[in-house]
């Protein structure tokens, strides 16, 4: 059975882009996704079996480092930062860490003319089936 | 281009409006009304998202506009920038820029010119700049390394017990608990069918308590959870252990503590004289003091018009300080006070020299306490005025040096402010330069100099006293904005000095001008951190001095010296004015020339032959005084060694004595010494010369230091005199040279320092090692159980402390291992670092070229290049050099028309190409564009039905393909390419090419290449006989596949197939001579074989192999002569057996 998803991003284009990457995964399937972190945590309770939230830092009404706060106490999925601000080794990183947070990926760039999955993508791919152990 | 990216590109312009609208109406907003943390949240945030949307589109320019926007907000959210009418109206311009860049990005799905926007960026990161040195942050930080930043990090498993500790955690869960208690006792007093949900909140509040490490919570609702039907009765026994658990983990501290509402509370004394160590106290008292010294002195002046009102003054203030005094244990203070306070009648002669003594005092007391008010010592009680007086005298030098005329009462009012605010600081030099203000009067030039020397001398204040001067005013900072305003202006005026003492062949009366306006030069070099420029102008300073005192000639070569100086510097605060960076490499060039001024005056040799006679490391260029190089030359002569020694001197004094003592003693000669900065510790390198030989030096340092904690051999030196020194190596010939060769450099100290201390660990790993192998386990054991007459419990004492011995080895072993790997990862990085070069280097010969190929084909064609700073590895730059100039001869050759066509067509006569290189996470990106005709995508499909391949989409990727062959616009054209073979060059070298048709015409190609080549991460694999290493970042899976999943194709040349899952079916691909596996042989002797499924997505092939080896980084080395014909190999590397195993090319495998 495919590993549950939730992206997490304030921004569409993101959203799609990284939705894209991962439908591209047999072993995964997207069954959220949700605008900011207010959003992401009143759905938690729907997928009990969650096995992975892809998260962004900057976002509205609630951001990714109060989300994984909150989220730590709720649900057994693995969260991976999608951030161009958390890259590790920043302190955006240290306080994910420290907040609870499985990996930190920076988020894709230069996709501009070729598949996404050639780039960054393969980084967040490889993450994911680490985490989901697939 | 496919639906998917169209649709990617609309997103981005629709998020991008919505971004930038939220920008705009924020900032029109702050006209109105001052702008709130939220809505600065709001402006970032919008900010962030664009750039990040653009940056996953790779459109690197917009991107680093938005990022400086974005920068720009972070001041104002994180460093308290006031968003002012300036800083609004500069974003409200960008925002125009990124709204106009990202909508003609989306018609031409082209990245926007640099060059019209450079402007913009120069006045934003001016601002930024300004912003940032106005909050006070120091522009550079240099001692500071920036932290180690990679893509991507897997975290461990933290520690869940600590989360606990953190409030916020506790209060989310105090909330679930409350909540979770009020669904059971509804459950409670509910149907049944609310009870049947008491499990889910006990389930709930288990995994939130199991995270927080709560073992009692989770072990007390585990109880509840085995229930199959829990009751009422068991409902309510949760509710009760919940709410004692609750009471006990989570509840406010207990009565006890908490204080019982009371009419008063009586506090218990507090120890007499303690409080003099507190902080706060001293920083109370000092206020308090400052006051009433400053009314007792008040009343002092006032004693002789109004004795008594002045003794009364006098006396209260003396009693109430007395009295502070005494709380806070400071009898020095208590015993003058008492004195005073026991005259009957105090004279103006006593209370002076009563207030004389508690200045002292005060100095001694309170100054560091009161050293962050400005106001706070009797001693800076004038830095308000001289805040305010500085500000007054700033703008009468501003309007006299634009030829203002001011009014002469003005002149007077400020410089005796200036005069006024300075004396009570007592500093004779600073009331000297105050005066020459005065005195200047309205000259122009003359107060000028005179504003300039007050200047210096206010800093010189700062840098010794600081606190003399209070908080608020920085002189130092005045200073070096004052010289870098004027920065143009002294230039000229230097060169108008040089000009004089050449026409007049003396220097005669000109020194002090050029000294002055070399100040000038040195504070402007310091106001931009320019620190090498800043050594060259004091440099110059010192060699001007010696000509003054006669020291040295004003000689031709000084004098061109200076004129250089002149020029390069008028460029480099050109650059810097503008924002940007300037290029320094004259500046490095002046350097060694004025160092060759000094020493070839001397008589001695140059500071930089030294440097290069003993192989200096970096460290240690550029600080050799001539004094230094007298007592090295000495050293030389008389055949001393030369050692670096590393001394930690704050670590223990008797040591650091005992090594200061050993060296004024003769064991050594200091020749120089530089400061190391590691983490907190200050380190020092000492450049020794010593009679000793290393092993002497060693042996002599460990009589001092046995364990090498403190001091220690870092570097033994080797006099180089096979190489004569050369004055001033060219930096720009070895650039010319790098990218032909790879350079053949002396290794860095640190990478000397790594290995040695590999060398090290490997010692002693073969030393335990050794110990371990001799130990017989068995032996040993069975020998211990029969000493003990075969009674195992009597053995088992002895045994046990034997097995232990033997484990701690093995974790001395395991500690020795990561020990080394860490060495190892740091000279890995050490060495990629030294074998960087700019990409300058690859693309300045790249418009010679393009001119000479537009030549040859009678095309006219303009290259523009972008990220000549980018620095790339030499292996890099080698492989990306001939792919470059072959799809540069098809842009020029192929795409780009001939004039008439082009102006047929509405184009330019000049058609134009542009290079770019970016770095991007862990790779290198270049980008090549023309606006040409790009690839005829009519003459491919053409072709592809020639081939028989009937597939329409994706056409230009056609060309890619093994099978394909050169491809040519116009046959008879120059600049055909075989468009494979680039793509293949390229992953030899771990890259890949991508090609992309342009809307408006023209084609894109896109090379990347890994940063660093040098290591791979691989899964070493056998096929036959060979060994291979399969990039693991190719390996899609690995799969163990038996005959009945291999299918022949007869349609593919009965290519075999392997099936993978229920429907796809991927190519097998054989490595070398390895063996075909079977496929459709069913029987008992079936075995199954092994695949390596690689590739990306939809291009994936399995390849068969006999064995998986393991992971291991492997260092790739370039195949070469013959070895660089082996098919689907892109390189050899050294595997951890010794052996040799070959990179295996896997685009060259998927292609096949």
């Amino acid at each position: 059975m495919a590993h549950e998803v939730m992206i997490v991003d304030d921004a569409v284009m993101m959203r799609t882009v990284v939705g894209n990457l991962v439908r591209t995964l047999p072993e995964f399937k997207i069954v959220a996704t949700a605008e900011n972190g207010k959003k992401a945590l009143e759905q938690l309770g729907n997928w009990p079996n969650l096995k992975l939230i892809l998260l962004d830092i900057e976002m509205p009404e609630m951001d990714g480092l109060e989300f994984l706060r909150h989220a730590k106490l709720r649900t057994r999925a693995k969260i991976v930062i999608l951030s161009s601000v958390a890259v590790a080794g920043s302190p955006h990183a240290a306080k994910a860490r420290q907040l609870g947070a499985d990996a930190i990926v920076t988020k894709p760039s230069g996709a501009v003319s070729f598949d996404l999955a050639e780039k960054r993508g393969s980084e967040i791919v490889q993450v994911m089936r680490r985490l989901a152990g697939a | 281009m496919s639906d998917e990216l169209n649709e990617i590109w609309d997103l981005y312009v629709d998020d991008g409006s919505q971004s930038l609208d939220a920008v705009e109406a924020v900032l029109m907003g702050t006209r109105d009304a001052p702008a709130d943390a939220a809505a600065i949240a709001t402006l970032f945030r919008a900010m962030h998202t664009f750039k990040g949307n653009s940056r996953v589109l790779g459109l690197s320019v917009i991107e680093s506009r938005a990022h400086l926007a974005e920068d720009l907000v972070g001041l104002v959210r994180d460093e308290g920038v006031v968003l002012d009418g300036e800083l609004v109206e500069l974003l409200l311009e960008t925002t125009d820029a990124l709204r106009g860049m990202m909508e003609a990005a989306h018609a031409t799905r082209r990245d926007a010119d640099e060059a019209t926007t450079a402007d913009l960026v120069a006045r934003m990161r001016h601002k930024f700049e300004r912003c940032r040195r106005g909050e006070g942050v120091a522009a550079t930080s240099e001692a500071q390394a920036p932290p180690e930043l990679v893509d991507a990090v897997v975290f461990e498993p933290m520690d869940q017990s600590s989360l606990i500790d953190d409030p916020v955690y506790r209060e989310i869960f105090t909330g679930m608990v409350g909540d979770v208690l009020a669904a059971l006792r509804q459950a409670l007093n509910g149907p049944d069918e609310a009870r049947a949900g008491s499990a889910a909140e006990a389930e709930r509040l288990r995994f939130a308590a199991d995270q927080l490490g709560l073992a009692e919570w989770v072990r007390t609702l585990e109880g509840f959870l085995a229930l199959a039907q829990p009751g009422t009765a068991a409902i309510g026994a949760l509710c009760e252990a919940l709410s004692a658990l609750f009471e006990r983990d989570f509840a406010p501290a207990p009565a006890a503590t908490a204080p019982e509402p009371a009419e008063a509370v009586v506090f218990e004394p507090m120890a007499a004289g303690t409080l003099a160590d507190d902080p706060v106290y001293r920083e109370i008292f000092a206020g308090m003091a400052h006051d009433m010294l400053r009314e007792m002195r008040q009343a002092l002046e006032r004693l002789a018009a109004e004795p008594q009102a002045a003794r009364e003054t006098l006396t209260a203030e003396a009693e109430r300080l007395r009295f502070a005094a005494e709380q806070m244990g400071l009898a020095r203070w208590v015993r003058p006070l008492t004195e005073f306070l026991a005259l009957e009648q105090p004279e103006a002669v006593q209370a002076d020299a009563l207030l004389d003594h508690l200045a002292a005092l005060f100095e001694w007391d309170c100054a560091a306490a009161a050293a962050p008010t400005p106001a706070a010592s009797p001693l800076s009680g004038t830095a308000d005025g001289l805040d305010a007086a500085l500000g007054a005298l700033a703008n009468l030098g501003a309007r006299l040096t634009a030829g203002a005329a001011p009014d002469p009462g003005e002149v007077t009012a400020v410089t005796a402010a200036i005069a006024a605010a300075a004396e009570p600081l007592g500093l004779p030099g600073l009331s000297d330069a105050a005066a020459r203000l005065a005195t200047a009067g309205g000259d122009a030039e003359a107060f000028r100099r005179a504003e300039f020397r007050f200047y210096e001398e206010l800093a010189a204040v700062e840098e010794a006293a600081p606190e003399r001067l209070g908080g608020t005013v920085r002189p130092r900072a005045l200073l070096r904005a004052w010289c870098a305003d004027r920065v143009f202006e002294s230039l000229l005026d230097l060169g108008n000095a040089l000009e004089a003492i050449r026409r007049q062949g003396s220097v005669n009366g000109h020194c002090e001008r050029v000294d002055e306006r070399l100040r000038h030069v040195y504070y402007a070099c310091r106001h931009y951190d320019m620190e090498t420029a800043a050594h060259l102008t004091m440099a110059l300073v010192d060699l001007f001095a010696r000509v003054r005192s006669g020291e040295l000639p004003a000689d031709a070569l000084l004098m061109h010296t200076v004129k250089s100086f002149v020029a390069a510097m008028e460029l480099v605060f050109d650059a810097a004015n503008a924002g940007q960076v300037p290029d320094m490499a004259a500046i490095e060039d002046l350097f060694h020339e004025a160092s060759g001024v000094a020493f070839a005056a001397s008589g001695v040799v140059s500071a930089t032959a030294i440097e290069t006679r003993l192989g200096l490391p970096r460290s240690f260029h550029k600080v050799l005084t001539p004094e230094s190089v007298h007592t090295a030359v000495a050293a030389l002569e008389a055949g001393h060694h030369f050692y670096i020694v590393r001394a930690d001197l704050n670590r223990d004094e008797t040591v650091a004595g005992q090594f200061l003592t050993w060296i004024n003693a003769g064991g050594a000669t200091v020749v120089s010494n530089v400061t190391v900065f590691q983490g907190d510790t200050t380190l020092f390198d000492f450049l020794l010369a010593s009679p000793l030989d290393a092993a002497g030096l060693t042996e002599a340092l460990a009589s001092l230091d046995p364990g090498g904690a403190v001091v220690r051999v870092e570097m033994t030196l080797t006099d180089r005199k096979a190489a004569p020194p050369s004055a001033h190596p060219h930096p720009a010939t070895e650039e010319a040279d790098a990218h032909t060769a790879v350079p053949h450099e002396a290794p860095s100290g640190a990478m000397l320092e790594a290995i040695g201390e590999i060398v090290t660990g490997q010692a002693m790993l073969h030393h335990t090692l050794a110990t371990l192998l001799e130990e017989d386990l068995v032996h040993s054991v069975e020998s211990a159980v029969r000493a003990a007459g075969n009674d195992w419990g009597a053995a088992r004492q002895g045994v046990r402390r034997y097995l232990e011995g033997v484990q701690e080895k093995i974790e001395k072993l395991g500690q020795i291992e990561t020990q080394v790997n860490g060495l190892l990862d740091r000279l890995q990085e050490e060495a990629i670092g030294a074998r960087k070069r700019p990409a300058a280097l690859l693309l300045r010969p790249l418009s010679p070229l393009v001119e000479a190929l537009a030549h040859q084909s009678g095309r006219r064609a303009a290259l523009t290049t972008g990220g000549d700073d980018v620095a790339l590895d030499v292996s890099t730059l080698e492989g990306l050099k001939e792919p470059l100039r072959a799809l540069l001869g098809f842009c020029v050759g192929q795409s780009i028309e001939p004039p008439p066509q082009r102006s047929a067509a509405g184009k330019e006569a000049v058609g134009q190409l542009r290079v770019t290189v970016v770095e991007r996470d862990d790779q290198v990106v270049v980008t090549v564009e023309d606006d040409g005709i790009g690839i005829d995508l009519a003459r491919v499909a053409e072709r592809s039905r020639q081939l028989g391949w009937d597939d329409e989409s994706n056409l230009i990727n056609r060309v890619l393909h093994e099978q394909w062959g050169v491809t040519a616009n116009d046959p008879a054209g120059a600049g055909a390419v075989d468009f494979a073979q680039v793509a293949a060059t390229l992953r030899r070298h771990g890259g890949e090419l991508h090609l992309a048709d342009l809307p408006g015409g023209g084609v894109r190609f896109v090379l990347t290449l890994p940063l660093a080549m040098v290591v791979l991460e691989g899964m070493v694999v056998r096929a036959g006989e060979v060994m291979y290493v399969v990039p693991i970042d190719a390996i899609q899976r690995i799969v163990h596949a038996g005959s009945d999943e291999l299918l022949r194709v007869t349609a593919g040349g009965g290519h075999q197939m392997l099936r993978l899952g229920r429907d796809e079916l991927l190519p097998v691909r054989l490595l070398g001579a390895a063996a075909e596996p079977q496929a459709g042989e069913s029987g008992e002797t079936e075995h199954k074989r092994l695949f390596v499924v690689a590739g990306k997505q939809s291009r994936r092939v399995a390849i068969a192999v006999d064995e998986l080896v393991g992971q291991q980084s492997v260092l790739i080395r370039p195949l070469q002569g013959y070895l660089s014909g082996i098919r689907d190999v892109s390189g050899c590397a050294l595997l951890g057996n010794g052996g040799v195993g070959m990179v295996l090319d896997v685009g060259g495998v998927v292609n096949r």
